[in-house]
């Protein structure tokens, strides 16, 4: 018996193990408890009595709610489709043609990732509302409504989409094509052959990101949604506006739909593109194409046109006196109300960014390692990658509302967290998770497993290895992923919506409580702020990882 | 007493069998070839040496002791991957200090002084400073055996060494693997595929088949008294001129 024990746990190490649980065990008590006060919240009613599916059935009777359900999904099919295909040629265009001026491509694609999604809406109202620029050209658009809200989510997730695509487009194992191409097989049959397969994780990835982000923001709806209810628009009017919690709870676990949907999907597309590349592939060596080529940079092109249009109008907006009729100059529209926040919630949003950025890239890349890199642990680990993928599909609302009932109740521990900047780093490093932890495994997956073997044959303890051989080896995806929370916590609305408190504010909700006021110019400024900022860390970001890959180039050199 | 003994051992992998009631033993000292086709165990039989697997039954004895369960840190025991695995962010120095810095009772000149001893040992000490990248297949070799042999193991374990190489760096390193082996007599299991290599430098080779060894023996043994119609099969392929070479070289 001891041996069969034995026998099955040799490979168990005790420390990785207990770490694993661990940070499993912090990952449960922090997101799925939560979610689990969230649904409890829905079957009962205010005085906390079981009520069953009352507050469902109340909810369907209610046509302008059970029309958001509708809208809601007509909203992130469209935009996911939209998105998908335009994130998908752009990285193609950017990793393997030979279009000029990738660099400048690549950079304005990840604008909109850099402002609040209600900014690109007030954006597009500068642009095609009542009073726009373009509008006033004499074009007929209908901006308010269903248009609007999916322009204004293609805009919010293209980014998205396209970042994801660009990641496993970047690296391209040119044996393979330079085999393919000996073997006599075309350019499409190349196209769909390899490089297709090459991406179809990050396909079935994309679309239920763009998917989600679409489904759930509620940025966009709010500012020019209209009458055109969603879901998200829904869950905050609930809260906010008429406090009922659990009619709230109700919207929250309808915006889990996607979760469910996500989890049944996982069947389809489960990540086992175990076909990392191999330490001897070679450079992708692109043929040029004049025909290829030229569809591929006009298309790029009329993207980041709109894009710069879409900013050039943010920046009018903060900068005239009083659109449209007062076009002079001023800065008096970065003199921010107190009321609605003031500066000060930009240097709070600062604050929390960073803890965000420096807290979750740590904590993502270590639950990355462990479950890629141990040993055994089945059931642990099957587990964990189940819970690192959970945040994708759970929309901030949802995480916010539920950490709202979890942590506001006088029972638990952590109570004292409620309304302080913890539960807000906490909330968006939980929200963003699933992203950056995809990106930690697949720079992880690329590390020859062998490693770990070899450096445990040389004696060195497991944790040595890992700050000595994976963290510097990973390096650049680990700058990547304190870049992106620190960016998305600057931007971001849905989780932290419920979250903060009176003593602090922070930049994104303050924008949103302008738009609210109907401060239009003083929100655009802001959004420039924020947009500066955001720019600057990635500045920051480009320089050093420019630095580590000319290092690593010269060893590769020499 | 043979130095490290492999008794009934099995491995399964789920419904597979790798490695079907395998017991050998090799002796202190001694270059051990294990031959066989591609998917026969090879592999499997070497990780289970070095403890990176687990055994489904048996045993395994290190000088004498159950070493069965023994992780692989405690071993003593110094290993070449058939991809190498040198650390990419490490210079050859760095990688052959790597395991050195564990050492706690080593102070830093000791360390520095071994390192330096196995860069001389492998010829690289004018490439120290490189990074694998910067490395021909044949110096990549050199570094990983250099780092294996840095702890003084025990015992050393090459997993299909020299497949990545082309035959005149392949027919250079074997000479010199045997040599570097002989000069520090550390007990040597190898797996290769090859029956040349297997033959011109092993003491004793083990013939593998289907999860099981077919046969054990010296390559003369082998030639002369082959057991069945598989290790008959691979010897007629062997050309006999390494066997003389071979038996010249050890006079
Ligand atoms: N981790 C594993 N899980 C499942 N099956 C495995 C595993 N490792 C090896 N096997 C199987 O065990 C058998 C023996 O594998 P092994 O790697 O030992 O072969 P090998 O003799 O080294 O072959 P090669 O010469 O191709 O390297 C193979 O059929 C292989 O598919
Ligand atoms: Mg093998």
């Amino acid at each position: 018996m001891k041996n069969r024990l034995r026998q099955k746990f040799l490979r168990v190490s005790l420390p990785q193990a207990f770490a694993l649980a661990s940070c499993l065990a912090a990952f449960t008590a922090t997101l799925v408890l939560p979610l689990f006060s969230l649904l409890k919240k829905a079957f009962l009613d205010p005085a906390g009595q079981f009520v069953g599916f009352a507050n469902y059935l109340q909810y369907f009777k209610t046509p302008t709610l059970r029309a958001s359900i509708g809208h809601t999904f007509f909203i992130s099919i469209v935009t996911m489709a939209g998105s998908v295909a335009l994130g998908f040629a752009y990285a193609y265009a950017l990793t393997r043609t030979r279009v000029p001026g990738k660099t400048f491509f690549k950079y304005v694609a990840l604008l909109p990732v850099f402002i609040p999604t209600i900014a690109h809406a007030i954006g597009l109202v500068y642009l095609l509302g009542r009073q726009g620029l373009i509008t006033r050209l004499g074009l007929p658009v209908a901006l308010y409504g269903p248009g609007g809200i999916i322009l204004s989510e293609l805009i919010f997730t293209f980014p998205q989409a396209f970042l994801m695509f660009y990641v496993a487009l970047e690296f391209a194992d040119g044996r393979l094509y330079e085999a393919a191409g000996v073997m006599g097989v075309g350019p499409l049959r190349r196209f769909f052959r390899i490089t297709l397969p090459e991406v179809k994780f990050t396909l079935g990835s994309a679309c239920f990101v763009c998917f989600t982000l679409a489904f759930t923001d509620f940025g966009a709806p709010k500012v020019i949604g209209g009458s055109y209810n969603v879901l998200a628009t829904d869950i905050y009017k609930q809260v906010s506006g008429q406090f009922d919690m659990n009619m709230g709870a109700v919207v929250g676990t309808l915006l889990l739909i996607p979760a469910v949907l996500c989890f049944l999907g996982d069947r389809l597309f489960t990540s086992k593109n175990e076909s990392a590349l191999n330490a001897r592939a070679t450079k992708l060596n692109i043929k040029p194409s004049l025909a290829r080529d030229s569809f591929f940079f006009l298309l790029c092109a009329a993207v980041t046109l709109c894009l710069l249009v879409l900013v050039a109008a943010l920046c009018m907006g903060a900068l005239v006196k009083f659109y449209p009729y007062d076009m002079n100059f001023t800065w008096k529209h970065f003199q921010f109300n107190a009321s609605t926040g003031g500066i000060g919630s930009y240097f709070n949003s600062l604050k929390m960014s960073v803890w965000t950025a420096v807290l979750g890239a740590a904590f993502v890349f270590a639950v990355a390692y462990l479950l890629e890199k141990t040993n055994g642990l089945g059931f642990l680990r099957k587990y964990g990658r189940l819970l690192s993928v959970l945040p994708l599909a759970l929309p901030g609302m949802v995480i916010g509302l539920s950490f709202i009932f979890f942590f506001n109740s006088k029972q638990n521990p952590l109570h004292f967290i409620y309304g302080s900047i913890i539960i807000l780093v906490l909330s968006n490093i939980l929200h963003y998770f699933s992203v950056p932890f995809l990106t930690a495994s697949a720079s992880l997956k690329k590390l020859d497993s062998e490693f770990e073997n070899a450096a445990e044959c040389l004696g060195a303890p497991r944790w040595k290895t890992f700050l000595r051989v994976s963290v510097p080896l990973c390096l650049p995806a680990i700058l990547e992923i304190v870049m992106y929370y620190f960016v998305n916590s600057m931007v971001t609305v849905s989780a932290v919506v419920f979250l903060y408190s009176a003593d602090f504010r922070i930049a994104s909700i303050a924008l949103t409580h302008m738009e609210e006021a109907g401060d239009i110019s003083q929100a655009a400024a802001m959004s420039l702020l924020i947009l500066g900022i955001n720019l600057l860390a990635r500045l920051a970001y480009e320089v050093t990882a420019r630095g580590l890959r000319r290092k690593s180039q010269q060893k590769e050199r020499l | 007493m043979p130095f490290i003994e492999l008794k009934n051992i099995t491995k399964r992998f789920g419904k597979q069998t790798a490695l079907h009631g395998v017991s050998a033993g090799v002796a202190q000292g001694e270059f051990v070839c294990i031959l066989g086709p591609s998917g026969c165990g090879k592999t499997t039989l070497l990780r289970i040496l070095a403890g990176l697997e687990s055994v489904t039954e048996g045993q395994v004895f290190l000088r004498g002791k159950d070493c069965t369960y023994l992780p692989p840190a405690k071993r003593k025991l110094g290993i070449v991957f058939q991809s190498y695995a040198l650390f990419p962010n490490m210079t050859v120095r760095g990688n052959i200090l790597f395991g050195l810095q564990q050492q706690k009772g080593l102070s830093r000149a000791a360390r520095e002084e071994k390192a330096a001893e196995m860069l001389r040992l492998v010829d690289l000490a004018e490439h120290k400073h490189k990074y694998p990248r910067q490395l021909s297949g044949g110096q990549q070799q050199r570094t990983a055996l250099a780092r294996a042999l840095a702890l003084s193991p025990d015992y050393l374990l090459l997993d299909e060494p020299l497949s990545a190489l082309d035959a005149k760096v392949r027919a250079k390193l074997q000479g010199e693997i045997r040599a570097i082996q002989r000069s520090l007599g550390v007990t040597t299991v190898m797996v290769t595929h090859d029956q040349n290599e297997a033959f011109s430098m092993a003491d004793r080779v083990f013939v593998m088949n289907q999860a099981v060894i077919e046969q054990m023996g010296t390559p003369r043994e082998l030639y002369e008294n082959p057991v069945s119609p598989f290790v008959a099969d691979f010897v007629s392929e062997w050309n006999p001129a390494h066997f003389r070479n071979m038996e010249g070289a050890a006079l």
